[in-house]
């Protein structure tokens, strides 16, 4: 932009930093690791702008496990908008059932004119370019304007964000699915469920732990050998590559809900896992994001472990089935999001987050991640109210902003 | 928050920790900061030291100690004063169907097979490599989550046998060295409690970092609580 107008001025910044060569990548603000989007910007802003690259997200599923399922498409669909490479395994249903089920982006004339390289997928909305010409005219209108100072003139004129070239996160349609097109343009692995290799006979290099494990280990460092995602390698063309895993830690995986074969003490296999895939992601361009069915471990100390080995842990608490799903406290949301862990990266401590209260909502078109807010209290306050204000204290929720039931004093 | 640290264990940050054994329980996510405060701390007094970085891995590490005004990549490669174990990268290399050249070379697979002599080689290896540098000051071993390794499979046993031996390595030198030990604690967790238990017994400072009992809070993360034993 600055060549065309006229001759460099001194007043030039010397480098350029590059910022957000990755697709789909941009640096933290907190911590300067490199981002990527979950699909959900509301999710994304409540985990400190995105995950950073390199990390483990563990989503603790909700009991029928469908709004983590609806995470975990998110999750590849952004992948496929920023044309990431994905590598996805799944046990409960074939990965391409998920592929096929992944929601459709919400047209925007720059996510098109980025994903469509090729001429031959036409941009649905017509007319694009002529707006976009007549934006950039009216911009280099208004430069020539400008006459306050001769050495701002060659400074863009507003500077929306840093990464302003490359989009970062995407809106999606839950009620439409992704064309095939856009899915046919990125390198998608599956690596085979634990139902199509069946027993493994081989017995890995630690005696104790789970042969399904130490194989889909295996095979995740063979794929980031091979596509060269990892750090110490060097390509042209560095991408991201999204790692999904589907309620791994299931019966299906030979999971015996966190207890050893023998039913003696805790099964060290999966907390295991997540120590080899951190090992892992820490040397390689890739995030992973894993769906435990937490609620199948009968002792809670195993979740606990996981936790505690992973990065970024959320726990998914749907109202399905629940009480809460009739208590009109709640009946704006769906159920509850906690955010059990922020991780820990180059800093003492973890981000920290504004609230703990955060519920999620899946409307028609889109799951979003929000505060919790009361509704408004409408009836008279003397009168009947008592009934939101019980089923408010027997959830524990102390905000105060309730009038307690035996004062009388009114000020 | 450096100096504070130490003005809270009422230590004298210029010659601390001698001779001691220090254990940190964390019951929160956020006490891996006294980690990096031992760390600094260590660093500055030029003293050598052996990090077993289980939880992090060294860039991590790195970035942090850059952030409190130390450099480890010099220490580690230059000034030779610091070891650092990818312990992170190793255990998970561990975590394999089919063995890799390196594993039978690898440490912690034996440690996680019942077989902890091998990882207690190098670690005194590296002590007596750092007697070779011949440094005036004791030698010290921080490990940042030893309870990983009860999660990885190794047994109460295995981890009280190493916390023991490790102590005895370095007490056993001319120069009196110190272990600092960082372990996540979770509630009602057998394993880790039993551990917990015995290495409570036998340290000379214990530091627990908990959350706050009323709850999130966004301005006082925790609290911390520290107990010394003079009389060992």
């Amino acid at each position: 932009m600055a060549s065309n107008l006229g001759a460099p001025s001194s007043f030039q910044k010397r480098a350029k930093i590059k910022i957000g060569q990755i697709s789909g990548t941009r640096p933290s603000l907190y911590n300067n690791q490199l981002l990527i989007s979950t699909g959900i910007p509301s999710f994304d802003n409540v985990i400190g702008g995105g995950l950073a690259v390199g990390t483990v997200l563990l989503v603790e599923e909700d009991t029928y496990s469908s709004y983590a399922k609806i995470m975990l498409k998110y999750f590849i669909a952004e992948g496929v908008m920023t044309g990431q490479s994905i590598f996805l395994s799944s046990a409960k249903e074939p990965p391409q059932q998920l592929i096929k089920e992944l929601p459709a982006p919400i047209d925007d004339t720059r996510v098109h004119s980025k994903v469509y390289p090729s001429k031959s997928v036409p941009p649905p909305s017509t007319g694009h370019p002529e707006s976009q010409k007549s934006i950039t005219d009216n911009a280099t209108n208004d430069n020539d304007k400008m006459k306050i100072a001769w050495r701002y003139q060659s400074q863009p004129k507003v500077k929306s964000s840093p990464v302003s070239n490359i989009r970062f996160g995407h809106y999606y349609d839950l009620t439409q699915t992704m064309p095939v097109e856009l899915i046919d343009q990125v390198e998608i692995v599956t690596a085979p469920s634990p139902l199509d290799t069946g027993p493994l006979n081989v017995s890995p290099v630690i005696p104790y732990m789970n042969a399904h494990y130490c194989h889909l280990l295996d095979q995740i460092r063979k794929h980031i050998d091979t596509g060269c995602f990892g750090t110490a390698q060097n390509t042209d063309k560095r991408k991201i590559l999204r790692i999904c895993i589907s309620s791994i830690g299931s019966p299906l995986w030979g999971e015996m809900g966190g207890v050893r074969a023998n039913g003696e003490g805790s099964d060290p296999s999966l907390p295991l896992f997540f120590i080899g895939l951190r090992g892992i992601l820490r040397s390689a361009f890739a995030v992973a994001m894993i769906t435990v069915p937490a609620h199948l471990f009968h002792d809670r100390s195993t979740v606990k472990k996981m936790e505690r080995l992973c990065d970024t842990v959320v726990k998914l608490d749907s109202f399905a089935g629940s009480e809460k799903e009739k208590n009109p406290v709640f009946k704006e949301y769906h159920g509850l999001i906690h955010l059990v862990q922020l991780p820990r990266l180059n800093s003492l401590i973890p981000a920290q987050h504004e609230t703990s209260d955060l519920a999620f909502k899946l409307r028609r078109k889109k799951l979003t991640i929000e505060k919790l807010h009361l509704p408004p209290e409408l009836r008279d306050p003397t009168g009947g109210s008592q009934e939101g204000n019980t089923l408010l204290s027997s959830h524990g929720n102390n905000s105060g902003c309730g009038t307690s039931q035996s004062s009388k004093l009114s000020f | 928050m450096l100096a504070q640290i130490s003005q809270f264990l009422a230590v004298d940050p210029s010659n601390f920790p001698k001779n001691e054994h220090i254990i940190v329980g964390d019951r929160s996510q956020e006490g891996g900061f006294l980690i990096h405060y031992f760390l600094n701390l260590c660093l500055k007094q030029k003293r050598p030291v052996v990090f077993v970085g289980l939880s992090q891995s060294f860039s991590h590490y790195n970035t942090v100690a850059q952030k409190l005004g130390t450099n480890l990549l010099l220490a580690r490669d230059e000034n030779k004063n610091l070891i650092f174990i990818e312990g992170l990268n190793l255990l998970s290399d561990c975590v394999r169907l089919y063995p890799s050249d390196s594993t039978e070379s690898n440490s912690f697979f034996s440690l996680l097979k019942g077989d902890i002599t091998f990882f207690l080689e190098e670690i005194g290896k590296s002590i007596s490599n750092f007697t070779k540098l011949e440094s005036p000051n004791a030698p010290v071993v921080i490990v940042d989550d030893l309870f990983i390794l009860l999660r990885a499979g190794a047994t109460t046993r295995d981890i009280i046998y190493l916390v023991d031996t490790l102590y005895d390595l370095l007490t056993s030198g001319p120069n009196k060295g110190s272990l600092i030990l960082l372990s996540h604690l979770e509630n009602s967790d057998d394993e880790t409690d039993e551990a917990w238990a015995y290495m409570r017994q036998m340290c000379s400072i214990k530091i627990e970092v908990s959350d706050l009992k009323s709850g999130y809070c966004k301005d006082v993360h925790g609290q911390v609580c520290t107990v010394n034993h003079f009389d060992q």
